[in-house]
């Protein structure tokens, strides 16, 4: 069983998660190759998941060194 | 000081050493890891009786039946021959007939890319040599073959261990095929194939090419035939040529980097020891890559698992997303991504964890 992903160009191998790239060299894409030819059909791809983002705090300023002479 | 010059066995020298004829020069052994030293799967372990493909690198075991064998490098724990510190031992986990169609096998896959001098399949054809120890509890006649990845073209050999339990050298060899179609580019060469238990379609007659696919020979010795009956072998040889030359020693650096052209195994294990730069990639993506040491055969099959890296932020070393999402191979490097808001921060960094292996095998 295989499973399409966000890439055009990788499928999932299911059993193992594998990512099988669609190289004819690959022999592990030949073995996917003739899976399909078996009339199989690959799930659909994974929905992307929003990552949480822990928000971060703003860092202050830091004062900086002037030249100019304080009035007073 | 003398010196004697012999046509067949090359030049001796006063002190008995011999320097043999024939004698190539660099990347002789066709074989890759044919001292069985480099184990990347395993690292030593036991596979399960399930086994069907690598064991140690470039070295696979394939049955047909599932659960008749187990294999490990160094298996037993038996003194390897004089100058080997590695081989690769299966052990027969059963008493088991082999149907016709049944085939239990030690292989091996020669890239067509490193055979293409041997010009197989053309009336240029060289002879080749294939030399290797073997150990085995069982005594008689073996079998093997040589075969194209066509699987129409195949030399059934035969070897006979006369002593149980008794490293033995053996020695093949083989008239190169002057027909058939032998891949020359980054496919299946040559495959050498060590029988443990052949049915008859896959058994034909030693010494002689033959146009169909046999793994072994005749009536050889099957091996899942007893149970514990153990089959070990190392420094495996083919070389071009009529002469069996010594065992080609390479340093442990190149014969990893050879391995690695077929198989990586990564261990990032789960600190913080590799760290590589995060990028933002087409808007969504925090995408992060890693060049390989050797340039694959093929582009790889990747197994990344599910614990493979988590992004930070490179400044706040706040963790942005703890699971990946995508990956991208090439023969050069791959590519990690998370999907989604991460993307914003930058810089940002990927934190590489666990044992991602990448698989460019024949």
């Amino acid at each position: 069983m295989y499973k399409k992903t966000l890439f055009e160009n990788v499928v999932r191998r299911t059993y193992d998660n594998a990512c099988v790239p669609f190289d004819p060299a690959n022999t592990d894409y030949q073995a996917y190759l003739k899976w399909l030819s078996e009339g199989n059909e690959p799930l659909p791809a994974d929905e992307p998941q929003l990552p949480v983002v822990e928000e971060v705090a703003p860092v202050a300023e830091e004062a900086t060194p002037t030249d100019e002479p304080s009035e007073g | 000081m003398s010196v004697s010059i012999n046509g067949t066995n090359g030049v001796t020298f006063n002190d008995g050493s011999l320097q043999k004829t024939s004698a190539q020069t660099g990347f002789r052994n066709r074989i890759i890891n044919g001292d069985m030293r480099i184990d990347q799967r395993f690292a030593g372990a036991a596979t399960a009786n399930t086994i069907n493909g690598y064991v140690v690198d470039r070295f696979q075991v394939s049955q047909s039946t599932s659960g008749k064998l187990i294999a490990q490098q160094n298996a037993g724990s038996v003194t390897p021959p004089s100058g080997f510190t590695n081989y690769l031992g299966v052990t027969s986990q059963s008493s088991y007939s082999v149907t016709s169609s049944d085939f239990f096998l030690v292989q091996h896959a020669l890239e067509g890319l490193n055979i293409s001098d041997l010009a197989w399949g053309t009336a240029s054809a060289k002879t080749v040599t294939v030399s290797f120890w073997v150990r085995s509890s069982l005594t008689g006649t073996f079998g093997g073959s040589l075969r194209n990845s066509a699987n129409n073209r195949s030399y059934p050999f035969s070897y006979s261990i006369s002593s149980a339990n008794t490293w033995e050298q053996k020695t093949i060899t083989v008239s190169g095929d002057t027909t058939g179609t032998w891949e020359t580019g980054n496919g299946a060469g040559i495959w050498l194939a060590l029988g443990l238990g052949a049915g008859s379609t896959n058994s034909g007659t030693a010494g002689a090419w033959a146009g169909g696919f046999f793994l072994s020979t005749t009536g050889a010795t099957s091996v899942v035939g007893t149970n514990g009956a153990t089959f070990y072998i190392t420094g495996v040889q083919l070389e071009a040529g009529s002469t069996a030359t010594d065992f080609e020693r390479r340093p442990i650096g190149t014969e990893l980097a050879l391995c690695q052209r077929y198989f990586i195994a990564y261990e990032f294990g789960t600190g913080t020891d590799t760290i590589v730069n995060s990028h933002f990639l087409n808007g969504n993506t925090q995408s992060a890559s890693l060049s390989l040491p050797v340039t694959m055969r093929a582009l790889p099959t990747g197994e990344f698992g599910t614990t493979v890296g988590t992004f930070w932020n490179a400044t706040s070393s706040a963790a942005l997303n703890t699971a990946t999402s995508s990956f991208a191979l090439t023969k050069y490097s791959f590519r990690i991504g998370a999907t989604g808001n991460p993307s914003a921060i930058s810089p940002a960094q990927l934190i590489l964890n666990g044992t991602p292996k990448l698989s460019a095998e024949l």
